[in-house]
């Protein structure tokens, strides 16, 4: 296995019961890049998100983090190993505010065991890098409002916030675009661009603008296979791929 | 700092309570001071049962499990020494310093391993082992042959000594529950503030979302449930020496839920609430049949429950933050 693999998965397999959600997947994501991941609703990308950070276990196959095997490895161990995700659905704290939904995630990429018994509330070790990825997504303003009164793009942007408060060295995002207007949808390309070469991203996205313009390599996912991997032009030309996904997509639109 | 009515509630009960013995006495109610102690007990139990239920979102039903070990522990330790008795190789004690640390103590460690086994489970699996797991309590206590049984166990020694105080003045001892309580809601009131609070209140959010975020969320709990269990086992420890008497009664699944109504009733998840419910339901308990006697009411005061319960259920769809949300108005935006 080459130096610059990040993360491996190696012969993935999820049931449910007869339906093959992920179905002998291998997937390599490189360290640094932006690897997108495409496919049609119900391909079965968020399980495989799911997989990646622990949430659920595969019935079959490997996933190797920095060559090591965490395929069992619970999620609050992933998490502290450096695997960070974000939701498709919206997954925030709705009774905090802005600042103590990002500040919780920064505390606990810190916490170990001593600072617990400190004052959160002002506790400038854990407001400061919060604060200042909430102005990094493009919240700047709102952080004083409680998650739930946001809205839904202003959601999403926190939920971002949130998974790169672990300062994490894998990304997964779940369509962070979803529900997005065109401004906050710039705002996120112009994060996530900002964040190549820093952090390894697995961005799962429907947007294909969005795809095209920011990822170093494309794996295109259909019934829980991966048809295809390459740069972003040889997927647009891939003529699997067209039909399989992109060509349906030009028909729709 | 609560605001607006919810202050002015809030000053006025601390002022009473503050003068409460004086006044009672002053107006001729002298005997009204075992009771009101009795409900700062009851509202210290509900309170530490509020960090479960209101800050984590830990519903538990067998919270009277800790309240019990605690009164046990000082009954037992005042038995033998009344006896002059050992037990396990010790002697007893009516020193409070000595028995209310290990009360505490007591329900602290059975707290830690009864919230090691509950806390694997969760929701309505949650409810129904910490009952179980409370029955269990119960029945042990029942089987205690030499403490009495079912019966329970009467502290011939009157309450306990604490250092200088003595327990058994009224006044004393109400203000030294007065005292408990308030420092217990202090510490609370840190406790929720820390990094820790932080993150008790986000496991009752989305706790999913805190596993990804790298929590343990199984030893947060864990820390959570046997620190309520050691502020119920305090409460269990001023009980039996409110009436220098244990008896299974403490520990019956009654009472685990009368502690969860009074939190839900006064609000939970807030500082107060659960203050504010223990104060409503003992004093509705006492005073509704009362009400209704004076009112001629007899059929009322016989099933002055048929009214109890409507009541407290009204408050609640009232208001999801009980009597405290119902006094403070909105909550933040
Ligand atoms: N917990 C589950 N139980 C049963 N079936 C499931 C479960 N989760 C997902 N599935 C099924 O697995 C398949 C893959 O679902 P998944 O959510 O991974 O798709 P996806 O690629 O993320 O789709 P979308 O683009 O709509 O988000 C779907 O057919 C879905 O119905
Ligand atoms: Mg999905």
């Amino acid at each position: 296995m080459s130096a610059d693999l990040l993360l491996a998965v190696d012969g993935l397999e999820k049931r449910f019961g007869a339906l093959k959600a992920t179905d002998g997947l291998d997937l390599e994501v490189r360290t640094g890049e932006i690897h997108a991941l495409i496919g049609p609703n119900g391909a079965g990308k968020s399980t495989l998100m799911k997989q990646l950070s622990g949430e659920m276990k595969p019935d079959a196959g490997r996933i190797l983090f920095r060559g090591a095997d965490i395929t069992y490895a619970t999620a609050p161990r992933r998490a502290r190993l450096g695997i960070a995700r974000s939701y498709q659905i919206t997954s925030i704290f709705p009774d905090y505010t802005v600042l103590e939904n990002v500040a919780t995630a920064v505390q606990m990429r810190m916490t170990g065991g001593a600072g617990i018994l400190r004052r959160a509330k002002g506790d400038a070790d854990i407001e400061e890098p919060a604060l200042k990825l909430i102005e990094r997504v493009g919240l700047s303003g709102a952080h004083d409002r409680l998650a739930s009164a946001l809205a839904h793009g202003q959601q999403r942007q926190l939920e971002c916030a949130m998974a790169l408060a672990l300062e994490p060295s894998l990304l997964l995002l779940d369509e962070p675009m979803a529900g997005m207007g065109p401004q906050e949808s710039a705002i996120m390309v112009e994060l996530l661009r900002g964040l190549r070469g820093q952090v390894t991203t697995l961005l799962v996205e429907h947007d294909m603008d969005a795809v095209f313009s920011l990822a170093d390599r494309i794996t295109v996912l259909v019934y829980g296979k991966a048809i295809a991997t390459g740069s972003p032009d040889e997927i647009r030309n891939n003529p699997a791929v067209r039909e399989a996904y992109l060509g349906e997509e030009a028909d729709a639109s | 700092m609560p605001d607006g009515f919810l202050r002015i509630v809030t000053l006025a009960l601390v002022v009473l309570a503050l003068f409460f013995p004086l006044l009672a006495e002053a107006g001729g109610s002298a005997y009204l001071v075992p009771s009101a102690s009795r409900i700062l007990i009851y509202a210290l139990a509900a309170v530490s049962l509020n960090l479960l239920v209101g800050y984590t979102g830990l519903v538990s039903l067998g919270h009277a499990a800790y309240l019990g070990v605690g009164a046990y522990v000082v009954g037992i330790l005042s038995f033998h020494a009344v006896e002059g008795s050992t037990i396990f190789g010790l002697p007893g004690t009516v020193e409070g310093l000595v028995s209310i640390p290990l009360a505490i103590l007591f329900s602290a460690l059975v707290a830690l391993v009864l919230g090691a086994l509950c806390l694997r489970t969760s929701g309505i699996y949650f409810i129904m082992i910490t009952l179980a797991f409370a029955q269990m309590m119960f029945f042990i206590t029942v089987s205690l042959e030499r403490y009495g049984g079912d019966d329970g166990l009467f502290m011939y020694a009157g309450p306990n000594r604490l250092g200088p105080l003595d327990l058994s003045s009224e006044w004393t001892f109400f203000y030294v529950c007065l005292a408990v309580l308030f420092a217990f809601l202090l510490f609370c009131r840190y406790l929720v503030g820390t990094r820790f609070g932080r993150a008790l209140g986000a496991i009752r959010q989305n706790e999913a979302r805190m596993i990804t975020l790298g929590c343990n969320v199984y030893r947060y709990k864990l820390a959570i449930f046997v620190i309520a269990g050691a502020g119920a086992g305090l409460a269990g420890a001023l009980l039996a020496n409110q009436a220098s008497y244990v008896s299974p009664d403490v520990l019956h699944w009654t009472r685990s839920g009368e502690l969860l109504f009074m939190v839900i009733l006064g609000g939970s998840g807030t500082l107060l609430g659960p203050v504010f419910g223990a104060v409503a339901f003992l004093l509705l308990e006492e005073y509704l049949p009362v009400l209704f006697d004076a009112a001629g009411l007899e059929l009322l005061k016989e099933h002055w429950r048929i009214v109890f319960g409507p009541l407290l259920i009204i408050v609640m769809l009232f208001n999801r933050r009980g009597l405290y949300g119902l006094l403070a108005g909105r909550p933040r935006q």
